[in-house]
């Protein structure tokens, strides 16, 4: 008997050799198999590589039409986007700009000072000026501008005062009979019996301004006189200083005219400018703004060039004036047999100014400079008044001029935008060379003290030496505050 | 044969560089400020000295006489900030000053400032304003003067 061991071992070979039969039983029969699966697969093959190349083309076609369809809705999209640019634009409403443009502008300035005068104790000048140190309000400039078309402006400009009230007419003068005279207005309200006082009103410009080029155009009304630097910049927010040039006080040169003038620009090179302009007004008179009381009417030629480059800016100009001064008084003439009314003549003369500027601007340091001539020839004299001595009134020169030098100090990292700028000043000025009192030097330092755009700070000292005559040496310190509005 | 130095590779190579950057300072950026009129300026460029002239009006008309209407884009935005700094040459308080004198002087005032400055340009003859490139639309208005992207 063979034991378990040998018995299974004895099995697991006949199963071997049962399973190695199989096999060799298998292959001959599964082989076919196997080729025709394979033959299977590569007529499979074949027909997917025949029909490979449609399928690709059909991609690539579709491809192409999607490619096609996004380009089309790329060009309705930019379409839909340049509609709706054009829908916003045809909405946008230029009302806006024209509002902006065209509507009437009213804007200003004022300044509030104070004045201490220090005269030699016993002079003349301590008698003519307030001894006490007093506030004063001395402008308030309201502009009322409108712009109707293109080249069609219009602006003016009025000057509120308290004057004429505290305007003294007469001093106290007993061996003559006269009595201290000072205009009053103030008045009362019978209804409230509130007192208020009377003010005036200074109308400093008014006129229209057809500008269809640079080079051409026309002012008509009531201008300022296109001269110097001080004249120009007009407002006490824009000028250096406090107290005008005694020049500007003398009125040498008339202010504003009333009548026409042309101005206009030309530009000869980058950053240089032109400028010129022709007066025609009614010249000076005692009351040129009202009517003119000659048919001589003034003339006037202004010439200036400009450089404005970015730290340097150069400006000279000169302005001529020609015209004639006349006074007349009308009187009766006859009453019977018929009422008549005639005029005189009382005073005539002819005027001849010229006027030159000079500004310069290097970096930080700014120094401007003004000169005036005028030739008084008499046609019809006047007595002189009694101070300017006895006889009539000759022929006379005046003329003046200032220069003053400014330098903004560079203190940005302590101040900011704000903006200080010491300044000294020096003027002659002869008002009638045939008067020696009016023969003065000035002698001006200052601190202009810029906080903010809208603000304007100075503190002035000023000397006023005349040179032929000491009595009327006085000094005043000043201080004033300048606001655009 | 003569050899190529070497300096003359040198050159070239920064000859090469500086082309290169020359190029890559024309490339349109998005954020250039492009000075744009209206299609009726017959102007097609115009200097920075003109461009002060004309924002600060003291040039009032176009060659061809059209009156020049400048246009602000709003205060307080960079883009008018840069404009002012870059072409005006000043901070907005220095404006503001220039303004103040200017309408105390002569009565002119500012620009007008306005959202947005193409629509305006696209419908007011004769103005000029100036916008992002990438606000830009061509046909619209016309480019005058670019500034780069700082």
């Amino acid at each position: 008997m063979v034991p378990y061991a040998n018995r299974g071992t004895r099995q697991h070979g006949h199963l071997s050799c049962a399973l190695l039969c199989s096999i060799a039983v298998a292959i001959p029969l599964l082989a076919p198999m196997v080729s025709w699966a394979q033959q299977d697969q590569a007529e499979k093959d074949q027909t997917v590589e025949k029909a490979a190349p449609s399928t690709k083309d059909t991609i690539e076609d579709l491809n192409e039409q999607y490619q096609l369809k996004f380009q089309q809705f790329d060009e309705r999209i930019a379409a839909y986007d340049e509609t709706i640019a054009d829908l916003e634009l045809s909405m946008f409403d230029d009302q806006e700009v024209d509002e902006d443009q065209r509507g009437i502008d009213i804007y200003g300035f004022f300044d509030v000072a104070f004045v201490k005068t220090l005269a030699h104790k016993g002079s003349l000048m301590e008698g003519l000026t307030n001894r006490e140190s007093t506030f004063v309000l001395q402008n308030t400039n309201l502009y009322f501008s409108s712009r109707m078309s293109d080249s069609l402006s219009a602006i003016t400009e009025l000057r509120f005062t308290f004057r004429p009230h505290g305007n003294e007419q007469q001093f106290e003068f007993p061996a003559a009979g006269l009595a201290y005279e000072r205009i009053d207005t103030e008045v009362d309200d019978q209804l409230s019996n509130e007192h208020f006082r009377l003010g005036g009103v200074s109308i400093e410009r008014a006129h229209l301004t057809w500008q269809p080029r640079d080079y051409f155009g026309l002012i008509a009304g009531y201008y300022l006189t296109p001269y110097g630097i001080w004249n120009e910049e007009h407002g006490s927010p824009v000028r250096t200083s406090i107290r005008p040039p005694h020049m500007s006080v003398a009125r040498v040169v008339p202010q504003a005219q009333l009548g026409i003038a042309v101005k206009g620009r030309f530009f000869p090179a980058a950053r240089t400018y032109f400028d010129y302009g022709i007066t025609l007004s009614n010249g000076r008179g005692p009351m040129d703004t009202v009517m003119d009381l000659d048919e001589n009417k003034a003339l006037g030629l202004k010439l200036k060039l400009i450089y404005e480059g970015k730290k340097f800016r150069l400006s000279a100009g000169g302005y001529g004036y020609m015209g004639d001064y006349t006074d007349i008084k009308r009187y009766v003439k006859s009453v019977t047999p018929e009422f008549s009314v005639g005029q005189e003549v009382t005073e005539s003369y002819s005027e001849y100014i010229g006027a030159f500027d000079l500004l310069l601007e290097a970096g930080d340091f700014r120094f401007q400079g003004e000169y005036v001539w005028r030739l008084t020839q008499y046609d019809i004299r006047v007595p002189r008044p009694q101070m300017e001595g006895p006889g009539y009134k000759p022929d006379y020169l005046a003329y003046g001029g200032y220069g003053m030098l400014s330098y903004t100090l560079p203190l940005e990292h302590l101040l900011g935008e704000m903006k200080l700028a010491p300044y000294v000043s020096l003027e002659f000025s002869e008002q009638d060379e045939t008067i020696d009192l009016f023969s003065i030097l000035i002698s001006v330092v200052g601190l202009n003290f810029k906080p903010s755009a809208y603000v304007v700070l100075k503190l002035e000292g000023t000397y006023l030496h005349p040179t032929k005559n000491d009595d009327f040496r006085v000094a005043f310190i000043m201080a004033q505050m300048a606001v655009s509005f | 044969m003569r050899r190529t130095p070497l300096h003359f590779y040198l050159c070239l190579t920064l000859f090469g560089a500086l082309l290169l950057h020359t190029d890559r300072a024309r490339a349109e950026d998005p954020e250039d400020i492009v000075v744009i009129v209206h299609k009726s300026v017959a102007k097609k460029e115009v200097t920075i000295a003109e461009l002060q002239d004309y924002f600060l009006k003291n040039r009032l008309s176009w060659p061809d006489g059209q009156k020049v209407v400048p246009i602000n884009v709003k205060e307080d935005t960079p883009l008018r900030d840069a404009f002012r700094r870059r072409v005006l040459g000043m901070t907005a308080t220095q404006e503001n000053r220039y303004w103040l004198d200017r309408k105390i002087q002569s009565g002119h005032k500012k620009p007008p400032e306005l959202g947005n400055t193409v629509k305006a340009v696209y419908r007011i003859k004769g103005a000029i304003g100036y916008t992002y490139r990438k606000n830009y639309k061509e046909g619209v208005v016309t480019i005058v003067f670019v500034l780069p992207k700082e």
